[in-house]
């Protein structure tokens, strides 16, 4: 910055000087004393008229009082002798013979003066020392509320950065000084080191971050006033976590911190390193609650799946050894109602089979669906003509809106959906099928509506969940469909849901976004 | 009448598969050949020189496509794609290599047997060099006159904007067969559009909801979600 300039000019001596003399704390003294000095002229004055014999030692205990009184009130030992001193000249002024003037000759006076010097010098150290103690104690004090303070809000913190940001501001705040954090060496070279508090001074940068380096390679303090590049402006701490380092901290110091700094820093940079460690095992928690879950859904999942797949094989099974068995004696008829039970089964085997293929092309890419503008009228269409090539005569009537509507989605797991809720608006409800699409705000809306006898309460608690599978009176259970779709839909960030219509059968409508951000779109 | 069958080379390794199929063909007047592997495939097509071949992708020694591009080096034949749906990428790579058109498992007779007749046709025409430019292409209330560049559907005129018109016509000149969205692109917009699809999207919006009563329910452009477009047929042809 302006080294050079520093070392040019100075700013004249009368400046300076005057600057050092007219301090706040300065004139506050001078007015102190001023005043009571005043005032115990004035108070001397009335009580010497009052009564001349006890007047010169009433006036001189009233000096010593007034000398304590200024000691007291300001800094200091300057104020407290310079108020003697001037108390001595103005008793012998005033109130000794001759009276208003200043002789000091008579006996016993340098006495009187050195001992109203002492107290003044006696007292000044006293309640200086008193005064010190009163602030040493005030300000632990008010360290013990600070640290108090700072463990409350670290335990309440959560989260690896608004703990790093917690322990920052509050050695930050102690210290007065700039911190910085640097998590790992990688961190160093990537910038990615945060910062707290200015500083005017200017750092060597490259010094510092071998300091800094130095101080994760060896796990031990470096920078100013230690062995290891003492040049460095900075002191590095390591936080040690379980360990293995946290991070390092460092910290700009101008002196050799005192005694009290140093227990300060010691104590952040023990709450740091137990604030991390507590973040760690949070995180490890939940990491192992996420797995846990996983396993869980996965277990759940294979159940619902292999319950799921052997109804329509046993009853494949079943229909060819029948024709296999009785072949010569079954009817016409009677071989094709079985191929077409057998061709039922089958194709419910295939349904079953796409979604488990997706499934597991959801579960592996779950954050990063690859999602392309489709219009919503081809995903429709597409999931109707499929329907239809299964179930030749269903009913199903789609109307789509006269603005064409595009939806970023990955095409194949919306289509899936649509799929899976059609062949549940026949099987399930009744047909016709109605599905309709609109737009409301951001999103678009999907609707399927049956004209069925509508979701029984206790299909509505789990339809979602895949739980239903049991066979219900009118043939299949739900199966994994309905979860599927709402995981798809979830990862659409969509919403999906199912209601009764007043007008009779059942409605599932869901919604996607129809904005996405610009670099997942192909 | 025909005096010979037409031939069909099944390349499919899967026997129940290629069991369904060659039934089904059998059963419609064709003349079946089946190879279950690229190598014997290729020996077949060199030796029988077969009318039309149906192409499993996901065969045992070499991938469908070099056979394609194979095949297409000396061979104008016409291809079907038999498909899992799974496979849309390389569907559309190889409709893209020149495949004339795919057949999704499980399939329908009717779409089969459709889908082959159109690719047979197309081929047919080629050949005789009857496939001059068409005065205008008719299915069921929907005319394009490609002299006159008009839309007619159901008697009245349709008003389209330019771009449209070229796509409705390109889809029109090639009835029945699925056109990827990179062949329309590249045809419309040139070689370096191919990367943005969304324009091509939007016209088609566009273009259903002049034509059709129900976008939805589409009775002449059908699509084919991930691949492409298809211009519908009049049934019996």
């Amino acid at each position: 910055m302006q080294n050079s300039r520093m070392k040019q000019e100075k700013p004249p001596l009368k400046e300076r000087l005057r600057d050092r003399l007219l301090t706040r704390e300065n004139l506050q003294g001078m007015v102190i004393t001023a005043v009571v000095l005043v005032i115990y002229v004035v108070l001397s004055l009335f009580l010497f008229h009052l009564s001349k014999q006890s007047g010169d030692i009433d006036v001189a205990a009233l000096l010593m009082l007034a000398i304590l009184l200024i000691t007291l009130w300001t800094d200091g030992y300057f104020w407290g002798i310079l108020s003697s001193v001037i108390g001595v000249v103005l008793i012998n002024t005033i109130f000794i013979r001759p009276y208003f003037e200043l002789n000091f000759f008579l006996v016993g006076y340098p006495v009187t003066f050195f001992c109203l010097l002492m107290i003044a010098i006696v007292t000044g150290a006293l309640t200086g020392r008193n005064k010190k103690q009163m602030l040493e104690v005030s300000q632990r004090e008010k360290m013990v509320q600070n640290a108090a303070e700072f463990s409350r809000n670290l335990i309440a913190t959560s989260g690896y950065e608004d703990t790093i940001q917690l322990i920052l501001e509050y050695l930050n705040h102690q210290l007065e000084s700039r911190i910085v954090y640097i998590r790992d060496k990688q961190g160093l070279s990537a910038q990615q080191v945060i910062v707290m508090g200015e500083t005017e001074q200017e750092l060597d940068l490259p010094l510092e971050k071998r300091a800094a380096a130095l101080c994760f390679d060896q796990c031990c303090e470096t920078g100013v006033g230690t062995a290891v590049l003492p040049d460095a402006k900075m002191r590095y701490f390591p936080l040690i976590s379980h360990g293995d380092m946290a991070g390092v901290i460092g910290i700009l110091w101008q002196e050799e911190p005192t005694t009290e700094q140093k227990l300060r820093i010691r104590s952040g940079l023990d709450w740091a390193a137990l604030a991390l460690e507590r973040q760690r095992l949070e995180d490890q928690a939940k990491e192992i609650a996420i797995e846990a879950q996983r396993v869980t859904l996965r277990n759940d999942l294979l159940r619902s799946i292999s319950h799921d797949l052997r109804t329509p094989l046993t009853g494949i099974i079943g229909a060819t050894a029948a024709i296999l068995d009785n072949e010569e004696r079954m009817e016409r008829e009677s071989l094709l109602n079985l191929m077409h039970d057998i061709n039922e089964d089958a194709v419910w085997l295939l349904q079953m089979t796409e979604n488990l293929l997706s499934v597991s092309r959801l579960s592996t890419d779950h954050v990063h669906l690859k999602k392309q503008y489709e219009a919503v009228e081809e995903l429709i269409t597409e999931a109707v003509v499929r329907c239809k090539r299964r179930m030749q005569n269903a009913e199903i009537s789609v109307r789509v809106p006269d603005e064409p509507l595009f939806v970023p989605v990955d095409a194949t797991l919306i289509v899936q959906v649509l799929i899976n809720l059609i062949e549940n608006g026949i099987r399930h409800g009744a047909p016709p099928v109605w599905i309709n699409v609109y737009r409301q705000g951001d999103v678009a809306v999907f609707t399927v509506r049956d004209h069925g006898s509508g979701l029984t309460e206790q299909v509505k608690k789990t339809m979602f969940t895949g739980a239903g599978s049991k066979k219900a009176e009118t043939g299949r259970g739900l199966g994994i469909g309905l979860s599927l779709c709402r995981s798809i839909i979830a990862a659409h960030g969509g919403t999906i849901d199912g209601e009764n219509l007043e007008q009779g059968g059942a409605q599932f409508s869901f919604t996607l976004p129809l904005e996405e951000e610009e670099d997942e779109i192909e | 009448m025909k005096s010979n069958k037409a031939v069909v080379l099944i390349v499919e390794d899967d026997a129940p598969i290629a069991h369904v199929l060659s039934t089904i063909l059998t059963a419609n007047e064709y003349s079946v050949l089946k190879a279950s592997t690229g190598a014997m495939a290729r020996s077949m097509i060199s030796s029988y020189h077969p009318d039309v071949i149906l192409l499993d992708l996901g065969l045992p020694d070499i991938s469908g496509l070099e056979v394609l591009q194979w095949l297409r080096r000396d061979y104008g034949t016409p291809v079907l794609i038999v498909s899992a749906r799974a496979d849309e990428q390389e569907k559309v790579q190889a409709l893209d290599m020149g495949a004339d058109d795919y057949i999704t498992k499980p399939f329908g007779t009717s779409e089969l047997l459709a889908r082959i007749r159109t690719a047979l046709r197309h081929r047919a025409k080629q050949e005789s060099g009857e496939d001059l430019p068409k005065k205008s292409y008719t299915v069921g209330g929907l005319t394009i006159d490609f002299e006159r560049r008009q839309i007619i559907l159901n008697g009245e005129q349709v008003h389209v904007t330019q771009t449209e018109y070229k796509i409705i016509e390109l889809i029109a000149r090639r009835p029945g067969r699925v056109l990827t969205y990179d062949y329309i692109i590249r045809r419309i917009w040139g070689d370096y559009a191919a990367d943005n699809n969304r324009i091509l999207r939007v016209n088609m919006a566009h273009i259903r909801r002049k034509l059709e009563e129900n976008p939805a329910e589409p009775k002449y452009i059908m699509t084919e979600i991930g691949v492409g477009y298809r211009m519908a047929e009049e049934a019996g042809n």
